[in-house]
């Protein structure tokens, strides 16, 4: 199968620093790959070339073939979508409008209605708050709301940078369920989630980074096994349940 | 040779360089190149005055006016009241001080554009004042015949006045920006809430900015008024202060040597290819695009990154990048019980917040005893973040009181908040973003060790040892040392969470609010995190309130936990007792057993 995605010999640098050194992966269409390590390790810096927010200093990223150039618009156009870390919404439009905005690459009306009303039916409280300044919102509302306009673009592939940052835990697992569903539908996602738990439970295969490159790669239940991830991310973390089907996810 | 020394020498080579080109000016050119270069001089100075206000984040357009009131004060008294020199040209600069702390008080409190327009109406104003108040200043006629300096006889000799007066305003510029005092203002340029967070009053350091500059501006118009013997309304308009503005931009806002460089450029290139008219005000708005273009953080700042670059003197990310693991757990000896019978350090009673239609905060209630770690969890939304906010000054409670040591802190500024003893943290993770991560805990312990006003506006940062040394322990405490030298912006996410943490601790709190440090970080970090916590408060007996999200934190570190749902306490008791608490499970954990 061709690969949705694919990263070959990719560096990234921030001025002087070399944040990721020739870092090699794919993503099968369907597939959801999680990208874990320490803070530092460069899995923001990998996701934010990828969604074309910063230009690689060596190596390519195809997508469904061809060379990703031109941009985080011209990456959301392909279909992909950013969702980016630390609660990144418009502060002084409201929450509908925010999602809005997600949506402007698509045209039909009927479609970014129907879409709005999935994503308030996921996040409850985006409804109630839809008139209010996303800059009003709290902390975990805000990361509810960015991942809400990430999904209104229909994306192809959803890069989802720590989706449940500052969530509730009664929030995790709703989040957890939403992405376990978009997986079900079909999405392609890459996924960094500190929450051992949820990437255990969600991810068909996982790359561990350190310093910029990645240091072991694998299947789900493969690296849940190996004592360099629980050294290194898992901690004295065992998952309750080895790897539930993710496509039923499991009820709250 | 070190590259530091390198650096230093080369530093001293180009000062020598300028003083050698500016000795050769007076005997080589004839006197409209010297009438120029004095121009230039005042200008140089007129920016490097004009800089810290806009280090600080606050914009001017009164630059200029400075300028023209210290002129004409300096005029009224030494041509009509025979006044000395020297006193009339200290005088100019007081009257000047003197109008900027008048429209700054009032001014200077919001934020925003306000401030910005309000220097622009005074310098409408005041000349409109030197148009129409005859008797004081000669309306449109001016004032003529204003001595030069005693002993000075012709415009080669001003020349030289002019470079002292000049040399002067930098020098001490130069030694302002690197004291503690220059430090508040890139604190406050960087992030004015997480200054005030730090016990840096903002208002104060802008209008301290805003009046040593103006006072500048006075002295060095007293010069020009000496220099032209004759000013008029006509010879200040608003075009003054916004080339200065532009000088400072083009030349590097951030830079030490911005201002100067940037003036020194935008005056004397034109100058020296004859332009008139309106071909300076050409250049400068084409030098302004180009920067913008090419050297978006000014000439002096990308020229600075450039030697930097060339000596290998950018400090790199350490190539160890991993977050906290310096830590040796503590072994910790303690009773949650043993708090009830020490002290309460903070009270908090019945607070409520509204903000328009939502009641965000409605009436909790809690204690803090000296030691103590209280947990404060919750939903989304629930009113956490904003009890903070409460707490720490940041926002005021419609009803309610908050008590620390004993004194109501209510109505209290949050830099008030934290001399008093209580610092917290930010959820986003603040930090000042172009310092560096050691001066963004120096600036926090800055507030804890006061000094005397003139020192800290003398003494280079570098030479506080006491200060200096306490900012390293406590990196070294959070396993930050080593990334000391980086740039706080460059700092991946859990990082900069530590640093949150970093700084509110060189505050010398006795109580210290934390809002999800935990956040962004992997299992493995966390027990760091919390090995970090129990040595903070096992070696500063410090009481600690933390939002968290991860069970982790809350089950290890808590003595007390209390809940919140919707702005109302819900649980509160020990963290097993409130985990388990049927209204925390369904609203809180989701039906997932604790």
């Amino acid at each position: 199968m061709t690969p949705l995605l694919e990263a070959i010999d990719l560096s990234l640098r921030y001025g002087a620093t070399t944040a990721v050194r020739g870092v090699s992966f794919a993503i099968a269409p369907g597939e959801v790959v999680a990208l874990v390590g320490a803070n530092g390790a460069g899995k923001t810096t990998t996701m934010r070339a990828i969604s074309g927010a910063m230009a690689p200093a060596g190596g390519r990223i195809l997508f469904k073939g061809a060379e990703l150039k031109g941009g985080p618009h011209a990456a959301l156009r392909a279909g992909i979508a950013h969702c980016p870390e630390g609660r990144q919404v418009f502060p002084l439009m409201s929450v509908d409008e925010n999602l809005l905005v997600g949506a402007h690459t698509i045209r039909d009306r009927k479609l970014i209605d129907a879409r709005r009303a999935r994503m308030f039916e996921v996040f409850p409280i985006l409804d109630e708050r839809r008139a209010q300044p996303a800059g009003t919102l709290s902390g975990g509302e805000q990361q509810m709301l960015a991942m809400a306009r990430a999904l209104m673009s229909e994306p192809e592939l959803l890069l989802l940078d720590e989706p449940t940052m500052g969530l509730a835990p009664i929030m995790v697992n709703a989040v957890g369920d939403e992405i376990a569903r978009l997986k079900a539908d079909g999405m392609s996602i890459l996924l960094v989630e500190e929450t051992a738990d949820l990437t255990l439970r969600i991810a068909d295969s996982m790359h561990l980074m350190e310093g910029g490159r990645i240091a072991l790669s694998g299947t789900t239940a493969e690296m849940a096994a190996s004592d360099v991830m629980r050294r290194l991310y898992l901690g004295d973390h065992a998952p309750a349940t080895p790897i539930p089907d993710a496509k039923e996810p499991p009820s709250p | 040779m070190t590259s530091a020394r390198t650096t230093r020498l080369l530093g001293y080579a180009a000062v020598a360089a300028v003083l050698v080109l500016v000795g050769l000016v007076p005997s080589t050119s004839g006197p409209y190149t010297n009438h120029i270069f004095v121009l230039a001089f005042l200008a140089i100075g007129l920016a490097a005055s004009y800089r810290p206000l806009l280090v600080a984040g606050q914009v001017s357009l009164a630059h200029g006016a400075f300028y023209a009131v210290g002129a004409y004060g300096f005029a009224i008294l030494a041509q009509k009241h025979g006044v000395s020199f020297w006193l009339a040209a200290l005088a100019g600069g007081g009257v000047a001080s003197l109008a900027s702390v008048l429209i700054g008080v009032p001014s200077l409190r919001t934020a925003g554009a306000y401030f910005f327009l309000c220097t622009f109406a005074f310098s409408v104003v005041i000349t409109s004042v030197f148009q129409n108040f005859k008797s004081l200043t000669g309306g449109f006629a001016g004032i003529s015949g204003i001595p030069y300096p005693p002993g000075i006889t012709t415009e080669a000799d001003f020349f030289w006045v002019a470079f002292a007066a000049c040399a002067l305003t930098v020098a001490v510029f130069v030694v302002l920006d690197r004291s503690l005092w220059g430090l508040e203002l890139h604190g406050v340029g960087a992030s004015p809430e997480l200054a005030e967070a730090v016990g840096v009053s903002r208002f104060a350091t802008l209008l301290r900015a805003f009046a040593v500059g103006a006072f500048f501006a006075g002295v060095l118009g007293a010069f020009y008024a000496s220099f032209t013997g004759f000013i008029a309304p006509q010879s200040f308009d608003l075009w003054l202060s916004v080339s200065i503005l532009t000088a400072v931009i083009v030349g590097g806002v951030r830079h030490v040597w911005g201002g100067v460089l940037g003036a020194a450029f935008i005056t004397l290139v034109p100058l020296a290819f004859h332009w008139k008219g309106s071909g300076d005000a050409i250049f400068g708005a084409a030098c302004v695009i180009v920067v913008m273009f090419v050297m978006r953080r000014g000439i002096a700042t990308e020229l600075g990154a450039l030697i930097a670059r060339l000596l290998r003197q950018v400090p790199a990310m350490p190539e160890h990048t991993h977050l906290l693991d310096a830590g040796d757990d503590a072994v910790e000896a303690r009773d949650p019980a043993a708090f009830a019978a020490r002290p309460v350090v903070l009270d908090v009673r019945a607070i409520a917040k509204s903000f328009g239609g939502i009641r965000a905060v409605r009436g909790v209630s809690f204690d803090l005893h000296e030691g103590e770690t209280l947990g404060l969890i919750g939903p989304n939304g629930s009113g956490k973040t904003t009890t903070f906010n409460l707490i720490s000054g940041f926002a005021r409670p419609d009803h309610g009181e908050v008590t620390l040591r004993g004194e109501s802190i209510s109505a209290a500024s949050p830099h008030r908040v934290v001399r008093h003893g209580l610092a917290r943290s930010f959820q986003a993770s603040a930090v000042f973003g172009h310092l560096t991560v050691f001066e963004n805990v120096l600036l926090a312990v800055r507030g804890s060790r006061p000094v005397n006003p003139v020192a800290r506006m003398l003494v280079p940062v570098r030479r506080r040892g006491a200060h200096t040394a306490h900012a390293e322990a406590v990196l070294a405490e959070v396993g930050l040392l080593e990334f000391a030298a980086v740039q706080a912006d460059a700092l991946p996410y859990g990082h900069k969470k530590v640093l949150g943490l970093a700084i509110g601790l060189a505050t010398n709190p006795s109580v210290l609010c934390l809002d999800e440090p935990a956040t962004g970080m992997t299992d493995v970090e966390i027990a760091h995190l919390t090995s970090v916590l129990r040595r903070v408060r096992a070696n500063h007996d410090v009481a600690l309130v933390i939002i968290e999200h991860r069970l982790a934190v809350i089950r290890e570190l808590c003595d007390r936990v209390v809940a919140l749902r919707s702005g109302e306490v819900i649980a509160e008791g020990t963290a097993r007792e409130v985990l388990e608490s049927p209204e925390v499970m369904t609203a809180f954990l989701g039906g997932v057993p604790a």
